[in-house]
């Protein structure tokens, strides 16, 4: 009764503190400009690319279109303001800041839930959510169009959900809730909940490992309890566990994406991150029910593409390499954007005389010559008098490769590439368009044309660096298909295929990995080190600088933090000495005899409360190294609200142990003072409830903006 | 006298005899023909130029500690007085100088590496059988073969690390820090061995909890044993490393080419470095300025301006204008410190808060910077030289003096204070923006203006160093604490070790490495067409990975049979303790080094750097094995006479390009292609 009380105060004064003044700044704030952005996107169905899983970004565009946002508002840059010079409002901001802030409030509800259960005592539960509703940073964070407050309410309902579950089973087998519809329904919601957090941000996987240490654990207790539990009943928890935790999320994951690819239909400035294929399936793409001949002949025009992620364009220009002796080798380039120099003509090689005619599909093994559209050069392996391949310049131990007169006629072997077709293709028909992936080799030089992911120097433009790879490791760069074929009179045509799901859920996933591996930090950049983080040592911005709006925590809450994470690591170490000592602190001289020391009785180390304690805050830490650890060994570019699924770990912690502190110091106090313990107990609560709140209040103008 | 002889001859454990016959056949694969091929390969071209530095005492520093290369030195000063002998891969060695004797010094330390598995694996509680399977799968390894043939330093670290592991084990405080010590030594020769260091700290942990728990002794003195261990575990090797770092700097102490690198006050340090002609900046003091911290690509950057103006406009169709000042990664200009209005206040200190021109000496242009975008930054100011007589007045150019690290004196020391340069009339504070400049830059450092952050940090702090003049002969060489400077040698080797190299035809991945799927070219000769690879023995190697995954399950199916309650046998409970420590030790030995590779090193990685993995996985391997031999003992017999026969097989197979003979076609070599991605017939 009174826990339900607190429970609906806690989460009053949470939404009060979040909702605050929530209109303020009026403008686009820090990360707004990308997830307003993205929400608008799904509003306006375009296509576009982005590290994080789409479902954080389908709520907020829920939530924008419940509130009346149709898209229209680009949220370009951090500092657009939301409103016209005379005063109306261009976007419904205020609806998708309170969605989020609301989120943010539920997830400190969760946590309150999360250590009641855990330590069935109300004080900790009332600290723990306290230091997150004191935590000026913890408002900041859940006050705007992000991610986080989402993410965060997810992770939390889904440790809820494993806590509550197996808060149901017990020993006793008249109370033994396991397998009763609701610990099917706890068990059930903490699967869909980490589906959810890892649709919404992928570092949901570190939740994933900390609810799968939790059922590893519950399952081992039941293992080792014999009596109680046979192996029949071991197998059902354990096959409840692997269709709730793992199939489920997985489930919900791949659902999500297929809701995206779904809304998803237009073509946008992104398209050149995703393949031909995918390309074909949006709106207003070049590839867009484009019907192309049906197979490459040996007089067909078209552009190839490398498979990489990005693939680019063989491309040629006239220009040509420098330092070379022979003026006429004009550069092979990789180039990303549809271009005019990008058509080549096949061309049959000269012996091949019979299959002259007009429309003979290619086929795997055959010899061809290709020929720069634009300036009628061929492509070739650039060959020195010596008749030795010339070195690429970046990847010098491949030839390098250019466009030749076709009037030259030495080293005409080189001219001539295999078209090789990757495995597990239909050999017998022929070369198609954008579905046939292939190799070209030179037969000459022995190497196959090879795309890099390396930009040449200035005079190549900036464009990517195309050579001849003789070994047989990096195959991923010489894999081409044709993308556009220009059709000729009388062949018959066909529709490009649509991909299946399937591949797009892995092409899309290979994009997003690829944008994460190039948020890479350079010098200069004054990005954030995950040991600042801990110890709140450097605040965001996250306003105009005029406003003074930071991402910064309040100082005693952290300082709590801080200090209860070395702390509770002694204070685990003394209990776990003295519990595997069985509390003889001296030499034990009667090994064998085991009776109960006298120390027993008086050491506090045996206390019902402490033990709890240390077995509740032992979670909360593990928790804390799995969020937070991990990021000491990343590469990419990181921003100090990457610490805040760790944070809320820390408090729930500082709670637990605070409450603890408190509690031995009321059984200490009560024997001097005359007062009931309870009183004791709750004066101490509300104390620090009352430092939190003054120190809140101190440092309020970073959330809320100095009036 | 016979049968004396036989009872002798049977006396003598099997064991040993087995151990003696696998060093002998191990030394005669790592020592014979060392002489071939007679010429410097693959890294030999690097240690040999580096070690060379050393004769004349030159100072220089590498990507790894200096422990191998002072080792080389000091046994054989005669090779390496020559740089010549060490210019290029394939080079031949001349007459007088053999490679067989530089080369037996690693060829002996790999042989060594034989008995030390053996008794590593003896240590940890395995039988000898268990133990001799280790010493064969390290013996019958073309890897450890070919790399212990050449003059590189990894079968160094490797003795180095399994002796570390050897001392571990061993239940004895004294053993315990000769393991810190070797760990130590093995860091001084590779950083990769940091990852070991973190094992040896974790038994050091796991020894004291032992003993604190232990209730046969009090908890004062358990609490106090237990903290010697930990404290040796980390204090000892750090000191050793710092000794070994030490030595080799008291052996460098001339000026040399990577001065550069080095901050201004180390280069003080050295004989020929930079001297100062007094300690403080004063007014008319000649200066070179310096950003403080490592700038990539080069590690240093000086502030530097050259005699032609900014390109009119931009490739993006900005315009701009004024005498370029850039960054630059060598000495190259130097700047006049006066006071914006009296020229004449020659000799007055420069102090914290003081307003200074700053002159280029070259081309007496005056340092400036004003509202325009930067050439690369558009969202900072462009800094540019201009002239003092023409429009401009002194007080658009004046900079503030903010020196950072004041302790108390405000004065603006040379080489020792940190300083920030305001712009006067915009606010805007001097850095270096990271990014380099396009073509017209020549590759030099973008230089420009820009505001203070929220938290009021700058990017980049700056270095005074001033030039000796001509006109003072008083000089005074600043004398600095060793610790410190072993200290920024350590650091600066640890940054070094971590910039990212340019890619390489036979680099490759780590997931590539367990399966032994990447091979290197060490040499090749065309004439024979002989050629020498580093490949693994792709038996033992991939047989590893499955055999150590298995046990890894049997660990964890016992672990659960046990939490079950069934009755168990102690024989097998012992076993399984064995086998979990072994994991514990061995295992995490993998796993860290791998990890290390991983998440640490930058690319360009090579196969051999999985080596020390490799004999951690040879060890645990052998463990495993006699798990199994304790679980089905004939099957397990037909398993492990099969398993061993077919990496001794692989062995012989591979031997062609282990040892470079001549081999008559390219399609023999194609056979010996036994992964798809070996890069091997080179031609």
């Amino acid at each position: 009764m009174q826990s339900s009380l607190l429970f609906v105060c806690i989460t009053f004064i949470g939404v009060t503190s979040r909702l605050f003044r929530i209109n303020e700044p009026r403008y686009v704030c820090w990360d707004e400009t990308h997830f307003g952005k993205m929400a608008g996107f799904y509003i306006n169905r375009t296509m576009f690319a982005c590290v994080h899983p789409p479902l954080g970004k389908l709520i907020i565009a829920t939530i924008g279109l419940a509130g009346g946002y149709d898209g229209h508002f680009s949220f370009t840059q951090p500092g657009d303001t939301y409103y016209t010079e005379n005063g109306t409002l261009l976007t419904p901001y205020i609806t998708m800041r309170v969605g989020c802030a609301i989120f943010g409030t539920l997830m400190i509800s969760a946590v309150y839930c999360i250590i009641y259960t855990l330590t069935k005592s109300v004080g900790a539960a009332v600290l723990s959510s306290m230091l997150l509703i004191c935590d000026v940073a913890m408002v900041t964070l859940s006050r705007y169009i992000l991610l986080d407050p989402i993410m965060l309410f997810f992770m939390f309902a889904s440790v809820l959900g494993v806590v509550k579950a197996s808060a149901l089973q017990t020993r006793c087998s008249k109370q033994d809730k396991s397998f009763t519809s609701y610990w099917w329904g706890w068990l059930v919601f903490t699967g869909i909940c980490l589906g959810c957090t890892l649709s919404v941000k992928l570092v949901g996987a570190f939740t994933v490992m900390f609810v799968g240490a939790w059922a590893i654990a519950d399952l081992w207790k039941l293992l080792g309890d014999t009596e109680m539990v046979s192996l029949q009943l071991l197998g059902k928890h354990f096959a409840a566990r692997v269709l709730c935790l793992i199939f489920l999320p997985i489930a919900i994951y791949v659902g999500v994406f297929y809701f995206h690819f779904h809304i998803l239909h237009q073509s946008s400035d992104d398209d050149i991150f995703y393949s031909s294929k995918f390309q074909s399936t949006l709106h207003g793409n070049l590839l867009h029910k484009k019907s192309m001949p049906m197979h490459i002949t040996f007089k067909s025009s078209l552009t190839m593409r490398n498979t990489l992620i990005e693939g680019m364009f063989l491309h040629s220009h006239p220009h040509y390499y420098p330092n070379m002796l022979e003026q006429y080798s004009q550069q092979v380039t990789g180039y990303k954007i549809r271009d005019g120099n990008n058509w080549w003509n096949i061309e049959p090689v000269i012996q091949q005389a019979k299959k002259l005619m007009d429309n003979v599909p290619l086929h795997d093994g055959d010899l061809i010559s290709l020929h720069h559209m634009v300036t009628n050069k061929s492509l070739s392996v650039v060959i020195d008098k010596n008749d030795k391949w010339h070195a690429a310049p970046i990847f010098y131990w491949n030839s390098m490769v250019a466009s030749i007169s076709r009037q030259n006629s030495s080293g005409n072997d080189y001219k001539n590439w295999k078209i090789e077709l990757k495995a597990l293709q239909n050999r017998s028909s022929g070369i198609c368009a954008v579905d046939c992936v292939f190799k070209l080799v030179n037969v000459a030089a022995r190497c196959c044309l090879f795309a890099s992911l390396k930009k040449l120097p200035g005079w190549g433009k900036d464009q990517y660096e195309i050579s001849c790879y003789h070994g047989r490791r990096y195959e991923q760069g010489c894999w081409w298909h044709a993308e556009e074929v220009l059709p000729s009179s009388n062949a018959a045509t066909t529709a490009i295929k649509p991909p299946s799901f399937l591949t797009n859920l892995f092409e899309s996933h290979k994009v997003m990995f690829h944008l994460n591996s190039k948020l890479k930090k350079k010098y200069g950049d004054r990005v954030s080190k995950p040991w600042h983080w801990a110890v709140n040592y450097k605040p965001q911005l996250f306003s105009k600088k005029e406003d003074k709006l930071y991402l910064t925590g309040t100082p005693v809450v952290w300082w709590i933090n801080a200090t209860a994470i070395p702390t509770y690591i002694l204070f685990y170490l003394c209990v776990a000495i003295t519990r595997k000592r069985k509390y003889h602190l001296k030499r034990d001289q009667n090994l064998k005899i085991k009776s109960k020391s006298i120390l027993q009785n008086n050491c506090i180390c045996c206390n019902e409360i402490i033990l709890n304690a240390c077995f509740v805050g032992g979670w909360c830490l593990l928790g804390w190294c799995l969020h937070y650890l991990p990021f000491f060994a990343m590469s990419r570019v990181l921003f100090f609200h990457h610490y805040f699924p760790a944070h809320v770990f820390a408090c729930m912690l500082s709670g637990t142990l605070l409450d603890c502190f408190c509690k031995t110091l009321t059984e200490w106090l009560h024997s001097y003072l005359k007062l009931s313990p309870l009183t004791i107990h709750q004066s101490l609560t509300v104390t620090i409830i009352g430092v939190l709140f003054h120190n809140f209040y101190l440092h309020s103008h970073f959330c809320y903006g100095s009036t | 006298m016979l049968q004396k002889f036989m009872d002798y001859l049977c006396k003598i454990d099997h064991g040993i005899v087995g151990i003696c016959f696998l060093t002998v056949v191990g030394m005669y694969s790592r020592c014979c023909d060392l002489h071939y091929p007679n010429s410097v390969t693959f890294d030999e071209v690097h240690y040999g130029s580096v070690t060379t530095l050393y004769s004349s005492q030159r100072f220089h520093i590498d990507k790894q500690p200096p422990l191998f290369r002072l080792l080389l030195f000091n046994l054989f000063p005669n090779y390496f007085s020559n740089v010549s002998m060490w210019e290029n891969i394939g080079k031949d060695f001349p007459d007088q100088f053999s490679p067989q004797a530089i080369r037996l010094l690693p060829a002996i330390l790999g042989t060594l590496l034989i008995p030390t598995a053996y008794g590593v694996v003896l240590k940890l509680g395995f039988t000898v059988e268990a133990a001799l399977l280790a010493a064969i799968l390290v013996t019958f390894d073309n890897a450890l073969v070919i790399q212990s043939r050449f003059m590189v330093a990894d079968s160094l670290q490797l003795i180095l690390v399994l002796l570390s592991i050897f001392f571990a084990v061993i239940k004895s405080w004294f053993c315990f820090v000769l393991s810190s010590i070797f760990i130590g030594l093995a860091m001084s020769v590779h950083l990769s061995s940091l990852a070991l260091w973190i094992v040896i700290i974790m038994l050091a942990l796991s020894k004291a909890w032992e003993i604190c728990t232990d209730r046969k002794v009090s908890l004062a003195h358990g609490f106090g044993k237990g903290c010697l261990y930990i404290v040796s575990s980390i204090l000892v090797p750090i000191f050793v490393l710092l000794m070994c770092t030490t030595v080799h700097l008291k052996s460098v102490n001339l000026s040399g080419p990577h001065d550069i690198l080095m901050s201004s006050t180390f280069q003080a340090s050295l004989d020929g470095g930079l001297k100062s002609n007094g300690s403080i900046v004063k007014y008319g003091s000649v200066i070179r300025l310096r950003a403080t911290g490592d700038i990539p690509p080069y590690g240093s950057c000086y502030l530097n301006s050259i005699a032609q103006i900014y390109p009119l406009t931009h490739e993006d169709g900005r315009g701009s204008s004024g005498q370029q000042v850039v960054g630059c990664s060598y000495k190259a200009s130097s700047w006049n410190v006066l006071h914006p209005t009296n020229f004449g206040s020659q000799n007055m200190e420069v102090r914290d808060g003081d307003f200074i021109l700053l002159i280029h000496s070259n081309t007496n242009g005056t340092l400036n910077t004003h509202d325009v975008a930067a050439p690369v930054s558009k969202y900072k100011q462009e800094v540019s030289c201009v002239n003092l007589n023409e429009m401009h007045s002194p007080k658009m150019q004046t900079w503030k003096v903010h020196v950072v690290n004041t302790n108390g004196n405000k004065a603006w020391k040379n080489l020792h204070s940190k300083v920030l340069f305001e712009h006067v009339n915009t606010g805007f504070y001097l850095v270096v923006t990271g990014n380099t400049l396009p073509e017209w830059g020549l590759g030099s450092l973008e230089v420009a203006t820009e505001g203070l952050d929220e938290t009021g940090d700058c990017a980049t702090e700056w270095n005074a160093e001033t030039i000796p003049s001509s006109k003072k002969t008083s000089s005074y060489k600043i004398i600095h604490e060793t610790f410190n400077n072993v200290v920024e040698y350590l650091g600066m080797t640890w940054l070094l070790s971590l910039q990212s190299g340019p890619d390489h035809r036979f680099a490759s991945e780590p997931y590539e490495w367990p399966f032994g799927q990447s091979s290197i070219a060490y040499w090749y000769n065309s004439t024979t067409n002989a050629q020498l690879h580093f490949t693994g023995n792709i038996a033992s190697w991939c047989g590893g990975i499955l055999i150590s995954s298995l046990l890894i399950i049997n660990c964890i199916l016992f672990a659960l049979y046990q939490r079950r309650n069934h009755a168990i046998a102690n024989d097998r409970l012992h076993l399984w303790q064995k086998s979990v420590y072994a994991l514990m030790i061995l295992g995490s030995a993998y796993v860290f080094q791998m990890a290390y590779y991983i998440i640490v090193v930058p690319s360009p990685k090579f196969a051999y750097q999985y080596l020390p993995s490799v004999v951690c996985l040879h060890m645990l391997q052998a463990c495993a094995l006699e798990v199994f031999y304790c679980h089905c003992e004939r099957l397990a017999l037909i398993v492990i006479f099969i398993y061993v026969a077919s990496v001794i097989w692989c062995y012989w197979i591979l031997r062609s390009i282990t040892f470079g003979f001549a081999t008559k076609c390219q399609e023999e070599l194609e056979h010996l292609q036994l992964w798809q991605s070996w890069d091997l017939p080179l031609t």
